[in-house]
């Protein structure tokens, strides 16, 4: 799977980068100074890089976790998000990884205990809880065999008793958690678009329907299950189809399983799409009847609440309200 | 495909295999056939750069297949076999190239310094030119680094050094390989085709481009047209159509945004 290791000159010695090395005994493994050297450089296709992603270990450094808007949020007002991992296994045509991005690498960063520190320092002084969203810059499950992420970290959050972590995925590689008593604090977030969407954006997603019945395992065992109804796309027979995977899902799983949905149409920085378009000029999705407005491109006004009022009553009569949250750009 | 290959012992197994002809001798020795070029840098970084520039002023599109290929030294590979360079140093400059690896192969991929003298010493897993670093340096910008690749076959090692070697051997270190070689060529332009943009979506803007007058802002637009209605699988021969029935540019714009408005939809 993974060819081509690319490893900075000081984590070499580091126990994880030797775990990970171990598991790719034939992968040929490329010295580097700094991962920019290697991730950075202009004049790479994101697009070409897909086929054949290689794995980039590194330490981060700087800040390692970021605040996010209230608007992003599921319920909580202190939101953060922290990346262990920049870009995905999976292929999404919408991803703003491919606009945001100059290489389409594995870039992991294997000093997961600096990232614990700076969480113990966020979570040490407010009374109210904070939340930490570990799936913005890549799937927080897919690349786990690799990673060790969520094994790492869940008997982490576990001890703390005024933090919530988010796994936000679309992979049925849920093992580690099938494997780990849930976390009273913990969301799994699966994210769905109906299935025929999914066949044409969302490249080498497993099916709609695995991922509900990897949701259902999960949920009766008592993980608290979010759905990320984002982005959502403006398509023929809209209602319907979505219609159809809110039938599928929560005829599959109670309600009460859900701890939270939300929900947020297509929208990507300007400067990012122009990027994902000269990837993929022949894209239909990049011709949608979309418009420019504060330097974010997205559906017109009318599309996108059109788009988000219809889901909203949609799942309206399937779990209740308060529990929808709807993003904003 | 466009080779850049320091000696002509190093060429001449590609200029056979490819049945390239010679073009022209100066300022470079450079053969082509079809979409194969190959041009002669002789040694050395500066000779390199401009061979690569010489090569530059034959391609007209972006986003071509480019090669160094040649000889190399080695610190732990048998002599004949062939390598990628997955990272080029340079002895005279911190800057290192590290190619995307995409392709399948069975070829060891390893580090290559870029070296100002012929190498007589050798360090374990890092192979020796003169070359890679300043081809690569000079193709970046016209084609992406994927389509950049460095491919060297191992002539000299620590139990073979560069003392004993003989420039007349070196055809038929090249030979060998050939197949595999080929065979990563071949990749190379299949990816390089598939970044070139689709020539229906050309041909239907250059034709429309030549009915109106299109001002900067507006010809952009219409590019954006035709790729989105060739992305949306509507017909260009409609785009065509509209075109000649409108009265000017902005009246072209105007009426194949209308006419694409309600197939903007994802199936």
């Amino acid at each position: 799977m993974i060819e081509v290791i690319y490893m900075e000159d000081g984590i070499r010695d580091h126990p994880r980068s030797q775990q990970i090395l171990a598991r790719f005994p034939r992968a040929t493994v490329l010295p580097c100074k700094h991962y920019k050297e290697v991730f950075n450089p202009a004049g790479q296709s994101f697009r070409l890089q897909k086929k054949k992603p290689a794995l980039i270990l590194a330490q981060q450094t700087g800040k390692l976790i970021h605040p996010i808007p209230p608007s992003y949020g599921v319920g909580g007002t202190r939101n953060f998000y922290f990346s262990h991992l920049l870009n995905c296994l999976y292929d999404c045509r919408y991803c703003f990884l491919q606009g945001m991005y100059p290489s389409a690498h594995y870039l992991m960063f294997v000093n997961f205990e600096d990232f614990e520190e700076e969480i113990l320092r966020a979570t040490k002084t407010p009374e109210e809880p904070s939340w930490f969203f570990s799936g913005y810059d890549c799937d927080s499950l897919a690349l786990e065999s690799v990673t060790g992420f969520a094994d790492h970290f869940l008997p982490f959050f576990k001890k703390l008793d005024n933090a919530w972590i988010e796994l936000r995925t679309k992979s049925v590689a849920t093992r580690v958690l099938r494997d780990t008593e849930p976390l009273d604090r913990a969301v799994v977030a699966f994210s769905f678009t109906p299935q025929e969407i999914s066949t044409q954006l969302e490249h080498g997603v497993p099916s709609v329907d695995a991922r509900i019945r990897a949701m259902l395992q999960l949920a009766e065992q008592g993980w608290k299950i979010g759905l990320r109804i984002d982005p959502l796309i403006d398509c023929t027979g809209f209602k319907d189809r979505y219609a159809k995977l809110f039938e599928n899902i929560f005829t599959t799983l109670s309600e009460h399983t859900i701890h939270s949905v939300s929900l947020g149409a297509f929208r990507m920085p300007h400067g990012f799409f122009k990027k994902m378009e000269k990837h993929y000029p022949e894209e239909p999705l990049f011709a949608s009847d979309l418009e420019s407005k504060g330097g974010i491109i997205a559906y017109r006004e009318n599309t996108e609440k059109r788009l988000k009022h219809t889901c909203f009553e949609l799942l309206e009569k399937w779990v209740s309200p308060d529990k929808i949250f709807t993003c904003e750009a | 495909m466009n080779f850049v290959i320091a000696f002509p012992g190093e060429a001449q197994p590609i200029i056979e295999f490819y049945e390239l002809q010679k073009v022209s001798s100066q300022p470079f020795a450079y053969y082509q056939k079809d979409n194969h070029k190959l041009v002669i840098s002789a040694m050395g970084r500066e000779q390199t750069s401009q061979a690569v520039n010489f090569l530059k002023t034959k391609n007209v599109s972006p986003n071509q297949a480019w090669m160094n290929l040649g000889i190399a030294g080695h610190g732990s590979l048998e002599i004949g076999q062939t390598f990628i360079a997955g990272k080029i140093e340079d002895d005279l400059s911190e800057n290192c190239f590290y190619p995307p690896q995409i392709y399948d192969h069975d070829f060891p991929v390893t580090c290559l310094k870029t070296c100002s003298q012929p190498s007589s010493s050798y360090e374990p897993a890092l192979g020796y030119d003169m070359e890679a670093h300043a081809f690569y340096a000079a193709v970046v910008g016209a084609s992406t680094r994927e389509l950049t690749q460095v491919i060297k076959v191992v002539s000299d090692n620590p139990s073979s050094p560069l003392s004993q070697f003989s420039p007349k051997d070196v055809p038929g270190l090249i030979e060998p390989n050939l197949k595999g070689i080929a065979l990563f060529v071949e990749q190379m332009e299949k990816i390089s085709l598939e970044m070139q943009q689709e020539p229906e979506v050309s041909n239907t803007y250059e034709k429309v481009l030549g009915m109106h007058h299109f001002s900067s802002t507006r010809s952009h637009q219409l590019h954006d047209l035709v790729r989105q209605a060739n992305a949306l699988e509507l017909s260009l021969g409609e785009i065509e159509s509209i075109a000649q029935s409108a009265k000017d540019g902005a009246q072209v714009i105007s009426d194949i945004k209308h006419w694409m408005e309600p197939n903007r939809q994802l199936r």
